[in-house]
């Protein structure tokens, strides 16, 4: 299968990146992806209400 | 700025994840990067660290690669990669040490007036949320682009 490769040019570091996009990487679900730093991320948030715009 | 930048990188279409080989004085180790969904909209947890042999990401390695800047730099190019796409999200972001956090922190100041002309940077302390400000005591920090 042909690699979708992206060549990105970064306006921070002023060089080009390439990015190739990976099989192996689309399977991953970043939901499930290291849990005990999400159950921490989300505790830290929680005064995240006040600053997020209101809906 | 002028930093150098780990050039080849690995990515999940729609740039959830990023992988790359930190190559330095101790060899060659996987790095990966991943923005995860919070609890909350539009927040999105940046996970970053050395991939285990299960293929887990360990965020309390000390690799001691001599890399060091060009990961924070590769890892700044991944947040401004993924807030082209995504310029409503919220990146929240902390060491996995206080004393990380602090060096996220000390990175951000000596960069900050760049950074701060592209992104919002706020910091989340015990308190609440704030502008980031050199020396605040915090506990993790939210970016999303200027718009």
């Amino acid at each position: 299968m042909e690699k979708k490769v992206i060549k990105y040019w970064s306006d921070i570091f002023k060089q080009e990146i390439t990015m190739t996009v990976d099989e192996k990487l689309n399977k991953i679900d970043e939901r499930k992806m290291a849990p005990r730093k999400q159950e921490i991320a989300n505790k830290q948030l929680e005064k995240i209400k006040d600053f997020l715009p209101k809906q | 700025m002028q930093y150098e930048v780990y050039q080849d990188l690995y990515i999940k279409k729609g740039y959830g994840v990023f992988e790359f080989l930190s190559i330095g004085r101790r060899g060659i180790i996987p790095k990966r990067i991943v923005f995860a969904p919070t609890e909350y909209d539009n927040v999105y947890n940046l996970v970053f660290g050395d991939i285990d042999m299960d293929g887990e990401i360990n965020d309390y390695s000390i690799s001691d690669n001599g890399d060091r800047n060009k990961i924070l730099a590769t890892v700044t190019h991944a947040i401004d990669a993924y807030l082209n796409s995504y310029p409503e999200r919220l990146i929240f972001f902390a060491g996995s040490t206080k004393g990380r956090t602090r060096l996220y922190r000390m990175a951000i100041s000596l960069n900050f007036e760049y950074l701060s002309s592209k992104f919002e940077i706020h910091c989340q302390t015990d308190t609440g949320i704030y502008p980031f400000k050199k020396n605040m005591e915090v506990v993790g920090f939210l970016i999303r682009r200027k718009l």
